[in-house]
């Protein structure tokens, strides 16, 4: 999403428009970030490029956090990148995960997964999260176990929820 | 070991495999100090153990997590019970 006022018209009766449980949302404008951090119709802020990353900030955590929206980052890039691009994909995971826990807020690491194969166990993810980004136990099990029961009971009643992604280009159901 | 069809490899080949994850994540130094080898490996259920100090089980565990293609197949590990005995690991229930 590129300016808050295209966000704002697209945000319009989303959830009823689309018939989703959850909407996500992506952006590397931080001032689009600040506006969906306090907007309660935003259950999500995903962040998966080098951009979106950066446009993260103590302040879109302290709003996330006061709102109850969650922070979102792909696990995938741990494996599936090397040597420099994952050194830096670990760098800026680790600065949004300390922003987001000083502050208090709730942050989950989607598993990104585009096959069946790509599904990780909760447990080991919790002791890559751990040792690769020194996240602390309790903070790694919050984020696998904790944090995805509290998203799951806030967003839907069903046994199956869907999310719609709203990014700068398209508006999806995933 | 789940992989998208059979991986031929034996459990010295596997252990290479896991040797060199564990050298990339950790480095040299580190890989030098852990010692862990496999103790027992089916390749028809692509099951097995390894054992290892308990002070780099998280890291071996996380190199195992990271580990995602072996001869250019698509794997994943699944990490089922850890022990602090080996002999008692048939009968852990869980992690």
């Amino acid at each position: 999403m590129q300016d808050r006022q295209g966000m704002k018209e697209r945000l319009a009766n989303i959830r009823e428009k689309s018939g989703v449980n959850f909407i996500c949302i992506r952006s590397s404008n931080p001032e689009v970030l600040n506006f969906a951090a306090k907007d309660s119709r935003i259950d999500i802020i995903h962040l998966e490029t080098q951009p979106e990353m950066q446009a993260f900030s103590e302040g879109i955590a302290s709003l996330a956090s006061q709102k109850g929206t969650f922070i979102e980052l792909p696990f995938a890039p741990l494996y599936t990148t090397r040597g420099s691009a994952r050194s830096k994909f670990i760098r800026e995971s680790n600065k949004i995960l300390e922003i987001t826990m000083h502050k208090q807020g709730r942050l989950l690491f989607s598993s990104d997964a585009r096959r069946l194969i790509d599904i990780k166990n909760a447990w080991q993810r919790a002791i890559v999260l751990n040792l690769l980004l020194d996240a602390s136990r309790q903070v790694a099990r919050e984020i696998f176990f904790k944090n995805p029961m509290l998203l799951a009971e806030h967003g839907s009643k069903e046994d199956v929820a869907t999310a719609g992604i709203i990014d700068e280009t398209i508006v999806e159901d995933d | 070991m789940f992989s998208e069809r059979p991986v031929v490899i034996d459990a010295k080949q596997l252990s290479q495999f896991i040797w060199r994850q564990y050298n990339s994540l950790f480095g040299e130094i580190k890989s030098g100090k852990a010692g862990f080898w496999i103790t027992d490996y089916d390749e028809t259920t692509q099951a097995g153990t390894i054992r290892c100090a308990g002070i780099v089980l998280d890291e071996l565990v996380a190199a195992l997590t990271l580990l995602t293609s072996i001869n250019d197949i698509l794997v994943a590990f699944d990490t089922i019970k850890t022990s602090g005995v080996i002999d008692k690991l048939p009968e852990t229930d869980s992690m």
